[in-house]
């Protein structure tokens, strides 16, 4: 199943601190379900500061680095972390030479999340880069304030 | 203030990185030589043959203290980005009874206490000491890189090329609560701008105006000191069992 989404502003208002999930502005994006799922990917904002935290593979399903609260750890010899001037950094498969994830600030209100999200298999569960995001495999969230959940996609 | 400083005196070293051109302050919070400074002292982002940035380390840190001179190897997790946000690094030099210095809690400070720094601004050889208080503590983007935020005091000493690396000491508890890191509202950037500028390298005017402003810059420090938590030192060395 593929989604498509443009343009929307889930659980945020222009001005207001929002991920950039491709053209999508979300106060919270989650991709699959911690503890449940082998990947995991979620970008909140709490006390005004952008949080991503996640488990990064490789199209091979080879686990490539955790990310904990933008922090990047346990990074593998395949991997690289690739400041991106002072605002960001993306990690890159260097068997591959390809992007992985990419997360840096638009501006100080926007942050953007881009990459290739596979899991413990090497399915491609999402991918988005500055045009597009797509979600081949969910479950995944987009925006959530409290227990209300914006769009939900289910596994 | 002068027992302070002289406590203080033989727990700082000089920390330098010829490979990388750079220089800064260190100290020792263990008897065997365990030591902490800023990641950006001994590393720096480089642009490689596919113009892809990445963060190198030195491969040759060498420690100056009053006595010796030492090659340090460095102790923290290289395959985290902890030490490059957060602007710390933890290194190790072969030594024993080395006068080191107590880490205190940042939780306890608070703007108006006595603090004191020490290092080795301008390239100066010999150790240099300053007074002041913690102007603020905030929450901020990392200067290292915006991404990130962190826990920071404000202090108004002064800070200059070369302090970086160095202990913020509070005064009432003889303890080191964070590790000078960064001057902020500095001109510096200006002053290279002006000087890459062809109306003011044709110009003998300008080019005696911008000296004089580099020179103001550089001895009457306008900017603001800034401090990392020590809290993130300690925590990476709560979780290699170092402390």
């Amino acid at each position: 199943m593929g989604v498509h989404l443009v343009g929307n502003y889930i659980f945020t208002e222009p001005g207001q601190k929002a991920f950039l999930v491709s053209s999508n502005y979300v106060n919270y994006f989650e991709l699959g379900r911690k503890g449940v799922t082998d990947y995991y990917l979620e970008a909140k904002i709490e006390k005004e500061e952008f949080l991503v935290s996640g488990i990064l593979y490789d199209p091979s399903g080879t686990p490539l680095c955790n990310i904990k609260e933008n922090h990047v750890e346990n990074i593998k010899g395949d991997c690289a972390f690739e400041p991106l001037e002072m605002q960001g950094y993306r990690i890159v498969d260097q068997n591959r030479g390809a992007c992985i994830f990419m997360l840096f600030l638009k501006e100080p209100n926007l942050c953007v999340l881009q990459g290739k999200f596979y899991d413990s298999l090497g399915n491609l569960i999402a991918e988005g880069d500055g045009s597009d995001f797509r979600i081949f495999k969910g479950p995944a969230v987009l925006g959530k304030s409290g227990n209300s959940l914006g769009i939900v996609l289910d596994g | 203030m002068r027992d302070i400083v002289l406590s203080c005196r033989d727990a700082i070293c000089r920390v330098t990185c010829p490979d990388l051109e750079s220089a800064g302050t260190g100290f020792f919070i263990s008897s065997d030589g365990l030591l902490l400074t800023c990641c950006h002292v001994i590393s720096h982002p480089t642009i490689d043959p596919q113009a892809r940035i990445r963060l190198e380390y030195s491969e040759h840190i060498q420690i100056e203290t009053a006595l010796e001179t030492y090659s340090a190897c460095i102790i923290h997790d290289k395959n985290s980005t902890h030490p490059y946000f957060e602007d710390y690094a933890i290194l190790k030099i072969d030594a024993k009874g080395m006068q080191y210095l107590p880490l205190g809690d940042y939780s306890h400070v608070e703007p108006g206490d006595k603090v004191l720094i020490a290092g080795y601004p301008f390239g100066f050889s010999y150790l240099c000491a300053a007074s002041g208080m913690i102007s603020a503590k905030h929450r901020s983007p990392s200067h290292i890189n915006t991404i990130v935020n962190l826990d920071m005091i404000q202090i108004d000493c002064s800070v200059n090329m070369g302090n970086s690396g160095g202990p913020l000491v509070h005064v009432d508890s003889s303890s080191v609560v964070g590790i000078v890191s960064v001057r902020v509202g500095s001109i510096e950037r200006n002053i290279e701008n002006l000087k890459a500028m062809p109306e003011v390298t044709e110009s003998h005017i300008f080019t005696e105006i911008v000296d004089a402003l580099e020179g103001i810059h550089t001895y009457l420090n306008p900017g603001i000191g800034q401090a990392v938590s020590i809290e993130y030192a300690r925590k990476e060395l709560a979780a290699l069992n170092l402390i």
